[in-house]
């Protein structure tokens, strides 16, 4: 089946059952309103340009979350290339001194669980919101994020563990970088 | 205990999933797009090309019809009225968030076009003073594109354009002032205001202190501000004077060439055309008071 002949009830009903769990996936891993949007609709679009190569009705599940997955990887990357692109442009028009400190701190919260969330390094972050808020079993987290069951069971006890002495000292536990679980 | 913590921790994210704001539409915004999207391949296979035809015409419209006259300047530099003001851009895909379709509103790197561009905004600029009867040499020479086959970098544009510009004012005794016009990459809030009602994107001058002969052109520049802050208080954001520190060998702006050379910060990435456009109207008004 390819994309042309999905019909307009295939990609309404796909795209309401998921657009809930995708959204509040996203959003928690970004914690920014605007952001979210614009990442849901890539995650939509990408789905719908890819879907012909999606075999098999029980796993579609886990396809769009490891699209959205891979759709919050590249997010972090170009944010991180944003900060670098940043100081270049500091150099070039010299009078814009703040616009990536904007970028970066114009961030809202849900509560205070999300905000201590947004200090975890994104590996362990979305291990957590796949878990925790998307109730995803560990298997399932696996092969959304394409790594080993171990590994998901190792990775999520710790950010826990993590997170938790966040919420009783009040934070200040920074992780950077991205552990690339069984890659 | 651990245990239980990191049940209770789970509930909490649980818990106040279901409060996690979604905006009110966005579902069913994105829900149309998509089918919109997937459903018409077809259609949209002749729409974009038909997009963009329409899009050449009124670009060729715009560059040959409605104004020959300044075209004719940009490309041979022979008029009958010797050009009093010069307006070039270096560099010059600078461009503004809401007139594109492709970007990403938080990537600063993405407000840039080939075509819709801040050298619209020259040529604004350039049209409004000939309005008021000043000649105008408007010079789009695209540097950037210069500078990206010299495989130089984004900010040597300054200098790929410096001989063309020091040639220009020096054919051109006539010449009284030279702008060139950039945006800022500053967000909306700091590059907009309201003047009469309506939105205006804010001005800022700039005025680089890296060659000797500096004071003329940061006189000119105050000249400028104070003018505009007299008549239309709060466009201008002020004289921008960069840290000598940021100031390298190639950021002097060229300003050495000329002693009434100013660059602009017309707005940032977040205003529209038309807010930039009447921002150079009221800057024009300036322009012809000074000239006059």
């Amino acid at each position: 089946m390819n994309e042309e002949n999905k019909t307009e009830e295939e990609i309404r009903h796909i795209y309401r059952q998921y657009f809930k769990e995708v959204y509040h996936f996203i959003v928690s891993f970004t914690n920014n309103h605007d952001e979210a949007e614009d990442l849901t609709q890539e995650v939509f679009i990408r789905l719908f340009k890819s879907i012909s190569k999606f075999k098999g009705e029980s796993e579609l599940q886990t396809f769009i979350f490891s699209i959205a997955r891979n759709v919050e990887v590249d997010h972090y990357r170009k944010v991180k290339r944003r900060m670098i692109l940043g100081d270049l442009f500091l150099k070039i028009v010299p009078s814009n001194n703040k616009s990536t400190e904007e970028i970066v701190e114009h961030k809202e919260s849900i509560s205070e669980v999300y905000s201590y969330l947004q200090e975890l390094k994104p590996s362990y972050r979305i291990i957590v919101i796949l878990r925790g808020l998307n109730e995803f079993s560990i298997k399932e987290t696996a092969s959304i994020l394409n790594c080993s069951e171990t590994n998901i069971k190792v990775s999520f006890h710790r950010a826990l563990m993590i997170l938790r002495k966040k919420m009783v000292t009040g934070g200040d536990f920074k992780g950077e970088g991205w552990l690339n679980n069984g890659k | 205990m651990g245990n239980k913590d990191d049940k209770d921790i789970l509930g909490n994210l649980r818990r106040n999933k279901e409060s996690i704001f979604i905006r009110e539409g966005f579902e069913k915004e994105l829900e149309e797009k998509l089918v919109r999207r997937f459903t018409r391949k077809n259609q949209n296979k002749l729409f974009v090309p038909s997009l963009a035809t329409i899009f050449a015409t009124i670009v060729f419209l715009l560059l040959v019809v409605s104004n020959d006259n300044v075209f004719e300047e940009s490309q041979t530099s022979t008029t009958t009225d010797e050009p009093l003001v010069y307006i070039y851009h270096t560099p010059t895909h600078e461009s503004f968030f809401p007139e594109l379709e492709e970007k990403d509103d938080n990537n600063l790197a993405t407000a840039f076009d080939k075509t819709v561009n801040i050298t619209l905004l020259g040529e604004h600029l350039g049209k409004t003073l000939e309005s008021k009867g000043i000649p105008v040499l408007w010079d789009d020479t695209d540097y950037t594109k210069m500078t990206e086959e010299q495989n130089l970098e984004f900010g040597e544009s300054h200098n790929v354009a410096r001989e063309n510009i020091n040639t220009t004012i020096n054919n051109h005794d006539s010449i009284k002032m030279v702008f060139d016009i950039h945006r800022d990459s500053q967000r909306r809030k700091i590059t907009t205001t309201t003047i009469n009602g309506e939105e205006v994107a804010k001005i800022v001058f700039v005025i680089s202190r890296n060659h000797p002969n500096y004071q003329q052109n940061l006189k000119f520049a105050h000249k400028l501000h104070e003018l505009l802050e007299e008549r239309y208080p709060g466009l201008s954001r002020g004289v921008y004077i960069p840290a000598s520190s940021s100031s390298e060998r190639n950021s002097n702006y060229n300003q050495d060439l000329h002693e009434k050379s100013v660059l602009l910060d017309i707005g940032g990435v977040d205003n529209t055309l038309q807010e930039v456009n009447r921002s150079v109207e009221f800057l024009a008004e300036i322009i012809g008071e000074i000239l006059n």
